[in-house]
């Protein structure tokens, strides 16, 4: 019993990982520029997709797909953003039309994952995919191991990259106060593609990565999306640290809960988790204010 | 040639815009006897389903201007309390409709209102969260038969109190009926106290407070309207085609809902209206074409023009539609509408 529920939390900070790594990509769009991408787990599919079709087309380990996700990722990303995004972005004056524009993108990823690969659920088979270690009661795979490595690598390597490069610096420069960046010389619509792009590619690639231990079906985006909005919510809109931890505890949350509840009653215990933060935040940010 | 200045008592049969309406009524009461094809007169009754569903959603989403994705869930509530009040208890489906409605009023409150006391657009994610919730838990539930859903038999007699006909007209006038009172609590909801609040709190938030408008309490009551409306809608979709599966929960169906406010315009009375009349024959055409022939690439269409939508007419086409027909009007009565002025 004991080692069960120990197996159960490591497979819940595990997938609780890359609902970071979603969480932090529609952050960092949300924080830039104030845009909520309802389509953020159909980019995560469209990463999934990639590494499955590698791996079936060309026969490669699909952890070789990765740069192929992320140069395809953040092209789409780009392009979406400039061509589509930015102009709704500059003219709109509630949240209305970029909600619509990003549910668009959603129906169309969607569909076209419809069109051209049917509603089949696929999975990534390969030579080690039912190996691992074991440490003590507790097996580890080693597709989730490396999986999460790779995240871990990649979210570090995204830290740094905001926190000490000219690039990184002046998107946060842009994400605080869009006006006062564009007075000192930052391109606030090269940001907005930046952050869209990055946004998107760090979907695609938790995509990429979580095939090789997931199926991938037309319509997985739906449950990631809401993955990543609880996470947010939980971390708070806006806030990149707010959204590791966020991701974590929803992945304990959820392994835990369905083991508790029954696994078919998964999406509603991330619901009600969903509810009762929007409450408790409510009240926390009730209490700042009686602070302050 | 008539020079003499008129009375002046209000008399409703001599301004101008009701007799177009009138005149529109009685020919949309007539529609129906000129088609002898059950199916044109199954389009007419959808198509007056859907405008009246996005004019529903339009209170919350264009007046209130909190864009819902999970509308289609209480359209579900209405549909499975008709069902369960008719399968389970045998009791007719007038206590389905109110049953849906106190559900869904109830439900829409506890819900969504800690999401109003937030600023963004936490309410648009917890709606899309919600409707898969649902979708989860009815795909479970033993009570409401899981995934294969509720069915409902037709009975060998056609009886009214169990809205069982023999001819698809009362369906029709009910949802006729149904189409032009939403039209009419819509306007009453623009002319009223809720539609002041909510156009103040759209506008300038501070400035609603500050004159002690209760934002999240506004915002409330519209949704718990527009989800009673809904709930109506959805019993009377189970009561038409008598069967209803979890399916109804899925995010595309409530796309579907809030597509045509979008194309008419947000917060308009008559823009739920004319996007229906632009989208709805187009999907009609599309899911019975392509949409057949490759599964899902209706949708695809369907995106594009939202897209498109929203870059080039994210005002939506309300008002260059009433401008055009205006204009034809003018024309074909010249006089009555400068008499009317």
């Amino acid at each position: 019993m004991n080692s069960i529920f120990l197996q159960v939390i490591i497979n819940g900070l595990i997938i609780g990982g890359f609902y970071a790594l979603i969480g932090i990509g529609l952050n960092i769009i949300f924080g830039v520029m104030d845009v909520v991408n309802f389509a953020q787990g159909e980019f995560l599919m469209l990463g999934m997709y990639v590494a499955y079709m590698v791996n079936k087309a060309l026969g490669l380990d699909p952890y070789l797909a990765l740069p192929l996700t992320i140069l395809i990722l953040f092209g789409l990303g780009s392009f979406l953003q400039h061509f589509l995004v930015t102009p709704v972005v500059q003219t709109q004056t509630g949240h209305e039309s970029q909600i619509f524009l990003t549910v668009a993108f959603m129906m169309l990823l969607q569909n076209l994952a419809l069109l051209i690969f049917s509603s089949n659920y696929y999975s990534v088979n390969t030579a080690y995919s039912s190996a691992g270690i074991a440490v003590g009661d507790v097996t580890l795979t080693y597709p989730k191991l490396i999986s999460l490595a790779v995240a871990v690598v990649l979210a570090i390597i995204l830290f740094f990259f905001l926190k000490y490069t000219d690039l990184g610096r002046a998107l946060r420069a842009t994400a605080q106060n869009s006006m006062g960046a564009s007075i000192v010389g930052v391109r606030i619509k090269r940001m907005y593609i930046l952050a869209f792009a990055i946004g998107v590619t760090l979907a695609g690639v938790a995509g990429n990565l979580l095939v090789t231990f997931y199926y991938v079906y037309p319509t997985i985006g739906n449950v990631f999306t809401t993955r990543a909005f609880v996470v947010v919510v939980m971390g708070g809109l806006g806030s990149i640290p707010g959204a590791l931890i966020g991701g974590l505890l929803l992945g304990l949350l959820e392994t835990a809960g369905s083991f508790i509840v029954g696994a078919s009653y998964k999406e509603t215990v991330v619901f009600v988790t969903f509810i009762l933060i929007l409450i408790t935040r409510r009240t926390l940010q009730m209490s700042k204010r009686s602070v302050a | 040639m008539n020079d003499k200045p008129t009375t002046r008592i209000f008399s409703p049969l001599k301004n101008f815009n009701v007799k177009i309406g009138l005149i529109l009524v009685a020919a949309l009461v007539i529609l129906p006897l000129l088609t002898k094809t059950h199916y044109m007169q199954h389009v007419f009754i959808m198509f007056f389903y859907t405008a009246s569903a996005s004019i529903a959603w339009n209170i919350i989403g264009g007046y209130g201007g909190q864009m819902s994705l999970g509308h289609a869930i209480f359209i579900g509530f209405g549909a499975y309390s008709s069902a369960i009040v008719q399968t389970k208890f045998n009791m007719i489906p007038l206590f389905g409709f109110i049953l849906g409605v106190i559900v869904s009023v109830i439900f829409s409150f506890l819900v969504f209102y800690p999401c109003f006391k937030l600023r963004g657009p936490y309410f648009t994610m917890a709606t899309l969260a919600i409707s898969l919730t649902l979708l989860n838990l009815f795909l479970n539930w033993d009570y409401i038969e899981k995934a294969v859903g509720i069915l409902i038999p037709f009975k060998n007699t056609p009886n009214f109190w169990w809205f069982q006909f023999n001819s698809k007209l009362p369906f029709y006038y009910l949802i006729l009926f149904i189409f032009l009172a939403y039209l009419a609590i819509t306007k009453y909801v623009e002319n009223g106290r809720l539609g002041y609040a909510l156009l103040t709190i759209k506008q300038n938030e501070q400035t609603a407070i500050s004159i002690g408008i209760n934002n999240p309490l506004m915002k409330s009551y519209a949704v718990m309207l527009s989800a009673g409306m809904m709930s109506i809608l959805g019993s009377f979709y189970f009561q038409y085609i008598r069967y209803i599966d979890p399916e109804i929960f899925l995010v595309h169906h409530s796309v579907d809902i809030v597509l045509p406010a979008i194309i008419g315009g947000l917060g308009t009375v008559f823009g739920p209206v004319i996007g229906t009349i632009i989208i709805f024959p187009l999907t009609e055409l599309l899911r019975g074409t392509i949409g057949v022939v490759f599964s899902g690439s209706h949708y695809i269409i369907i995106a594009l023009i939202m897209i498109t939508m929203v870059l080039l007419k994210p005002e939506g086409l309300n008002a260059t539609v009433m401008g055009f027909l205006k204009g034809i009007i003018e024309k074909l009565f010249k006089r009555e509408a400068k008499a009317s002025r």
